[in-house]
Protein backbone atom coordinates (compact mmCIF):
# COMPACT_ATOMS: atom_id res chain seq x y z
CA UNK A 1 0.00 0.00 0.00
CA UNK A 2 1.90 2.96 -1.33
CA UNK A 3 0.46 6.42 0.31
CA UNK A 4 1.11 8.91 -2.43
CA UNK A 5 0.53 12.91 -0.52
CA UNK A 6 0.54 15.21 -2.87
CA UNK A 7 3.14 17.72 -1.56
CA UNK A 8 3.25 21.28 -3.27
CA UNK A 9 7.02 22.84 -3.05
CA UNK A 10 5.64 26.59 -4.53
CA UNK A 11 6.88 29.15 -2.38
CA UNK A 12 3.99 31.19 -1.26
CA UNK A 13 4.83 34.51 -2.76
CA UNK A 14 1.78 36.86 -1.54
CA UNK A 15 3.29 37.88 2.01
CA UNK A 16 6.44 38.99 0.36
CA UNK A 17 4.73 41.21 -1.91
CA UNK A 18 2.34 42.25 0.60
CA UNK A 19 5.43 43.01 2.69
CA UNK A 20 6.92 44.96 -0.80
CA UNK A 21 3.89 46.83 -1.10
CA UNK A 22 3.52 48.09 2.49
CA UNK A 23 7.57 48.82 2.27
CA UNK A 24 6.67 51.26 -1.48
CA UNK A 25 3.89 53.02 0.49
CA UNK A 26 6.32 53.54 3.57
CA UNK A 27 9.50 54.88 1.47
CA UNK A 28 6.90 56.87 -1.12
CA UNK A 29 5.29 59.16 1.74
CA UNK A 30 8.33 59.60 3.94
CA UNK A 31 10.44 60.36 0.51
CA UNK A 32 12.06 63.97 0.43
CA UNK A 33 11.75 64.60 -3.07
CA UNK A 34 13.43 67.67 -3.11
CA UNK A 35 17.05 68.15 -3.78
CA UNK A 36 19.10 70.43 -1.85
CA UNK A 37 22.32 71.13 -3.92
CA UNK A 38 25.07 73.78 -3.24
CA UNK A 39 26.78 76.83 -4.74
CA UNK A 40 29.95 77.43 -3.32
CA UNK A 41 32.42 80.19 -3.00
CA UNK A 42 35.93 80.32 -1.49
CA UNK A 43 37.45 83.27 0.62
CA UNK A 44 40.88 84.31 1.89
CA UNK A 45 40.71 83.20 5.95
CA UNK A 46 41.59 85.77 8.38
CA UNK A 47 44.16 87.92 6.95
CA UNK A 48 45.47 85.99 4.60
CA UNK A 49 46.07 87.86 0.96
CA UNK A 50 45.34 86.56 -1.66
CA UNK A 51 47.60 84.21 -4.26
CA UNK A 52 50.11 87.49 -5.67
CA UNK A 53 51.64 84.80 -7.98
CA UNK A 54 48.56 84.41 -10.50
CA UNK A 55 49.86 84.67 -14.66
CA UNK A 56 46.92 87.00 -14.94
CA UNK A 57 45.41 88.87 -12.41
CA UNK A 58 42.52 90.08 -14.36
CA UNK A 59 39.06 89.35 -12.98
CA UNK A 60 35.33 89.48 -14.56
CA UNK A 61 32.77 90.80 -12.26
CA UNK A 62 29.02 90.84 -12.09
CA UNK A 63 27.59 93.56 -9.77
CA UNK A 64 23.71 93.89 -9.31
CA UNK A 65 22.44 96.91 -7.92
CA UNK A 66 19.06 97.18 -5.92
CA UNK A 67 16.66 97.56 -9.12
CA UNK A 68 18.01 94.44 -10.49
CA UNK A 69 20.22 95.75 -12.96
CA UNK A 70 23.57 93.20 -13.87
CA UNK A 71 27.19 94.79 -14.89
CA UNK A 72 29.44 92.29 -16.72
CA UNK A 73 32.81 93.65 -15.81
CA UNK A 74 36.46 92.48 -16.91
CA UNK A 75 38.62 94.26 -14.78
CA UNK A 76 42.57 94.41 -14.48
CA UNK A 77 44.79 94.23 -11.48
CA UNK A 78 45.02 98.10 -11.01
CA UNK A 79 41.23 98.16 -11.24
CA UNK A 80 41.04 99.34 -14.73
CA UNK A 81 37.92 98.25 -16.66
CA UNK A 82 38.64 96.90 -19.59
CA UNK A 83 35.23 95.81 -20.53
CA UNK A 84 31.49 96.44 -19.42
CA UNK A 85 28.25 95.68 -20.24
CA UNK A 86 25.20 96.74 -18.41
CA UNK A 87 22.13 94.32 -18.67
CA UNK A 88 18.56 95.36 -17.40
CA UNK A 89 15.69 93.61 -16.09
CA UNK A 90 14.22 91.62 -18.44
CA UNK A 91 12.27 88.26 -18.63
CA UNK A 92 15.37 86.91 -20.52
CA UNK A 93 18.26 88.05 -18.62
CA UNK A 94 19.95 85.14 -17.06
CA UNK A 95 20.04 83.54 -20.63
CA UNK A 96 21.86 86.56 -22.40
CA UNK A 97 23.99 86.92 -19.35
CA UNK A 98 24.90 83.46 -19.51
CA UNK A 99 25.94 83.94 -23.69
CA UNK A 100 27.87 87.25 -22.70
CA UNK A 101 29.63 85.71 -19.47
CA UNK A 102 30.36 82.11 -21.85
CA UNK A 103 31.89 84.21 -24.27
CA UNK A 104 33.90 86.98 -22.36
CA UNK A 105 35.72 83.13 -21.02
CA UNK A 106 36.25 82.05 -24.00
CA UNK A 107 37.82 85.55 -25.51
CA UNK A 108 39.77 85.81 -21.76
CA UNK A 109 40.41 82.14 -21.21
CA UNK A 110 43.42 83.38 -19.08
CA UNK A 111 40.97 84.52 -16.41
CA UNK A 112 40.11 82.57 -14.06
CA UNK A 113 38.60 84.57 -11.21
CA UNK A 114 34.90 85.75 -11.06
CA UNK A 115 33.24 87.50 -8.46
CA UNK A 116 29.50 88.51 -7.95
CA UNK A 117 29.03 91.86 -5.90
CA UNK A 118 25.93 92.91 -5.06
CA UNK A 119 24.28 95.81 -3.41
CA UNK A 120 22.81 95.62 0.04
CA UNK A 121 19.36 95.64 -1.63
CA UNK A 122 19.56 92.98 -4.11
CA UNK A 123 17.93 89.91 -3.87
CA UNK A 124 19.76 86.58 -2.59
CA UNK A 125 18.06 84.96 -5.81
CA UNK A 126 19.95 87.53 -8.09
CA UNK A 127 23.33 86.78 -6.17
CA UNK A 128 22.68 82.68 -6.66
CA UNK A 129 21.48 83.15 -10.32
CA UNK A 130 25.08 85.51 -10.48
CA UNK A 131 27.11 82.40 -9.33
CA UNK A 132 25.21 79.72 -10.79
CA UNK A 133 26.23 81.61 -14.60
CA UNK A 134 29.80 81.86 -13.26
CA UNK A 135 30.25 78.17 -12.23
CA UNK A 136 28.61 77.08 -15.63
CA UNK A 137 31.07 78.96 -17.38
CA UNK A 138 33.46 77.26 -15.82
CA UNK A 139 35.37 80.17 -13.69
CA UNK A 140 37.45 78.36 -11.12
CA UNK A 141 37.58 80.98 -8.67
CA UNK A 142 34.49 82.17 -7.77
CA UNK A 143 33.98 84.75 -4.56
CA UNK A 144 30.86 87.17 -3.86
CA UNK A 145 31.62 90.45 -2.28
CA UNK A 146 29.21 93.28 -1.30
CA UNK A 147 28.76 96.52 -3.58
CA UNK A 148 30.53 99.85 -2.84
CA UNK B 1 11.25 10.62 5.24
CA UNK B 2 8.31 9.68 6.94
CA UNK B 3 8.24 12.37 9.27
CA UNK B 4 9.65 14.99 7.34
CA UNK B 5 7.74 18.89 7.62
CA UNK B 6 7.33 19.07 4.01
CA UNK B 7 4.52 16.00 3.61
CA UNK B 8 2.88 17.04 6.87
CA UNK B 9 1.51 20.08 5.15
CA UNK B 10 -0.56 20.98 2.74
CA UNK B 11 0.21 23.47 1.00
CA UNK B 12 -2.44 24.58 -1.85
CA UNK B 13 -1.70 27.12 -4.48
CA UNK B 14 -4.05 29.56 -4.32
CA UNK B 15 -4.75 28.92 -7.87
CA UNK B 16 -5.72 25.71 -7.86
CA UNK B 17 -8.36 26.60 -5.04
CA UNK B 18 -11.00 28.78 -8.04
CA UNK B 19 -13.68 26.21 -9.60
CA UNK B 20 -13.13 28.30 -13.06
CA UNK B 21 -9.66 27.39 -13.30
CA UNK B 22 -9.64 24.11 -12.18
CA UNK B 23 -13.19 22.74 -12.61
CA UNK B 24 -13.78 19.44 -11.05
CA UNK B 25 -16.10 17.50 -13.27
CA UNK B 26 -18.72 17.36 -16.23
CA UNK B 27 -17.75 18.14 -19.31
CA UNK B 28 -15.01 21.09 -19.24
CA UNK B 29 -12.90 19.66 -16.92
CA UNK B 30 -9.85 20.30 -18.78
CA UNK B 31 -7.48 22.26 -15.97
CA UNK B 32 -6.79 25.75 -17.64
CA UNK B 33 -3.46 26.66 -17.17
CA UNK B 34 -3.58 30.35 -15.09
CA UNK B 35 -0.81 30.50 -12.99
CA UNK B 36 -0.05 34.15 -11.73
CA UNK B 37 3.40 34.50 -12.13
CA UNK B 38 4.34 36.33 -9.29
CA UNK B 39 8.15 36.41 -9.19
CA UNK B 40 8.63 39.23 -11.84
CA UNK B 41 5.83 41.23 -9.72
CA UNK B 42 8.80 40.91 -6.42
CA UNK B 43 11.48 41.71 -8.76
CA UNK B 44 9.59 44.99 -10.03
CA UNK B 45 8.94 45.72 -6.43
CA UNK B 46 12.15 44.97 -4.93
CA UNK B 47 13.52 47.19 -7.82
CA UNK B 48 11.40 49.93 -6.58
CA UNK B 49 12.27 49.66 -3.06
CA UNK B 50 15.77 49.34 -3.81
CA UNK B 51 15.73 52.63 -5.75
CA UNK B 52 13.10 54.55 -2.87
CA UNK B 53 15.94 53.43 -0.47
CA UNK B 54 18.87 55.02 -2.38
CA UNK B 55 16.94 58.52 -3.47
CA UNK B 56 15.09 59.17 -0.58
CA UNK B 57 17.77 60.38 1.61
CA UNK B 58 20.30 63.04 -0.07
CA UNK B 59 20.22 65.19 2.64
CA UNK B 60 23.17 65.25 4.99
CA UNK B 61 22.04 64.48 8.48
CA UNK B 62 23.47 67.60 9.91
CA UNK B 63 21.51 70.06 7.97
CA UNK B 64 18.01 69.92 9.09
CA UNK B 65 15.68 72.03 6.02
CA UNK B 66 14.01 74.74 7.72
CA UNK B 67 10.42 74.80 5.84
CA UNK B 68 10.13 78.19 6.58
CA UNK B 69 12.69 79.22 4.67
CA UNK B 70 12.19 79.48 0.79
CA UNK B 71 15.68 78.60 -0.64
CA UNK B 72 16.70 79.76 -4.23
CA UNK B 73 16.46 77.63 -7.02
CA UNK B 74 19.63 76.79 -9.07
CA UNK B 75 19.76 74.03 -12.09
CA UNK B 76 23.20 74.01 -11.81
CA UNK B 77 24.53 73.09 -8.61
CA UNK B 78 26.87 70.60 -6.49
CA UNK B 79 25.80 67.95 -4.53
CA UNK B 80 25.32 68.89 -0.76
CA UNK B 81 28.20 67.57 1.59
CA UNK B 82 28.59 68.08 5.36
CA UNK B 83 29.01 71.35 6.84
CA UNK B 84 28.36 73.44 9.45
CA UNK B 85 24.81 75.20 8.95
CA UNK B 86 23.83 78.67 9.60
CA UNK B 87 20.24 79.57 8.70
CA UNK B 88 19.21 83.42 8.03
CA UNK B 89 16.24 84.70 9.08
CA UNK B 90 14.76 88.49 9.61
CA UNK B 91 15.57 87.93 13.19
CA UNK B 92 19.37 86.95 13.05
CA UNK B 93 21.59 83.70 12.52
CA UNK B 94 20.10 79.93 13.68
CA UNK B 95 22.73 77.84 14.17
CA UNK B 96 22.62 74.26 16.31
CA UNK B 97 19.33 75.39 17.15
CA UNK B 98 20.39 78.39 18.53
CA UNK B 99 18.94 82.35 17.48
CA UNK B 100 22.29 84.37 17.13
CA UNK B 101 23.81 87.96 16.32
CA UNK B 102 27.03 88.38 14.12
CA UNK B 103 29.12 88.20 17.27
CA UNK B 104 27.44 85.39 19.02
CA UNK B 105 27.95 83.59 15.63
CA UNK B 106 31.69 84.11 15.18
CA UNK B 107 32.16 83.07 18.44
CA UNK B 108 29.88 79.98 18.40
CA UNK B 109 31.73 78.97 14.76
CA UNK B 110 35.03 79.51 16.29
CA UNK B 111 34.06 77.37 19.46
CA UNK B 112 32.34 74.40 17.07
CA UNK B 113 35.77 74.04 15.16
CA UNK B 114 37.90 73.90 18.02
CA UNK B 115 35.37 71.13 19.81
CA UNK B 116 35.19 69.01 16.39
CA UNK B 117 38.34 68.96 16.19
CA UNK B 118 37.25 69.29 12.17
CA UNK B 119 40.21 66.80 10.33
CA UNK B 120 38.00 66.72 6.66
CA UNK B 121 38.61 69.41 4.62
CA UNK B 122 34.83 69.30 3.87
CA UNK B 123 33.37 69.68 7.24
CA UNK B 124 35.48 72.94 7.14
CA UNK B 125 32.89 74.34 5.34
CA UNK B 126 30.16 76.40 6.36
CA UNK B 127 26.58 75.78 4.56
CA UNK B 128 23.62 78.99 4.04
CA UNK B 129 20.21 78.78 4.13
CA UNK B 130 18.55 81.71 3.78
CA UNK B 131 15.62 82.29 1.94
CA UNK B 132 15.36 84.06 -1.69
CA UNK B 133 13.20 87.05 -1.10
CA UNK B 134 15.86 88.00 1.47
CA UNK B 135 18.43 90.63 0.67
CA UNK B 136 21.68 90.54 0.53
CA UNK B 137 22.57 92.67 3.53
CA UNK B 138 21.03 89.91 5.84
CA UNK B 139 23.66 87.52 4.02
CA UNK B 140 26.69 89.45 3.52
CA UNK B 141 27.80 89.40 7.31
CA UNK B 142 28.18 85.88 7.40
CA UNK B 143 31.11 86.09 4.38
CA UNK B 144 33.15 88.65 7.38
CA UNK B 145 32.16 85.94 9.69
CA UNK B 146 33.09 82.62 8.11
CA UNK B 147 36.54 84.50 7.65
CA UNK B 148 37.10 85.68 10.90
CA UNK B 149 36.03 82.31 11.75
CA UNK B 150 38.44 80.63 9.51
CA UNK B 151 36.20 78.72 7.13
CA UNK B 152 37.10 79.75 3.69
CA UNK B 153 34.78 77.43 1.23
CA UNK B 154 31.01 78.89 1.84
CA UNK B 155 28.06 76.56 0.41
CA UNK B 156 25.28 78.51 -0.18
CA UNK B 157 22.07 75.99 0.01
CA UNK B 158 19.74 76.10 -3.69
CA UNK B 159 16.69 73.98 -4.44
CA UNK B 160 17.09 72.34 -7.67
CA UNK B 161 14.84 73.21 -10.13
CA UNK B 162 13.99 69.92 -11.59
Amino acid sequence: MTMQKETNFEVNLFPVISLLAVLISFLLLTAVWEHIGSLSVKQAVGQSQMDQNQEDSSSLWIEIDAQGTFTVQIKERNERVVQSMKFRQSQDIYQRLTKVVASLHSRYPQIHMAFVAASAKTPYQSVIRALEILKLSKFKDIGVSPLG
Amino acid sequence: MKNSMLLNQNIQSPVNGFKRVRPQKGKGSRAISATLILTSLVDAFSILVIYLLVNSSQTPHNIDRDQSIELPTADFSEVLKNGLGVKVTSHGYIFKDQTLNAHQLRQALIQSLKEELVSESDAKSLIVQADKNASFDQVSPLLAIASDAGIAEIKFATLGSQ
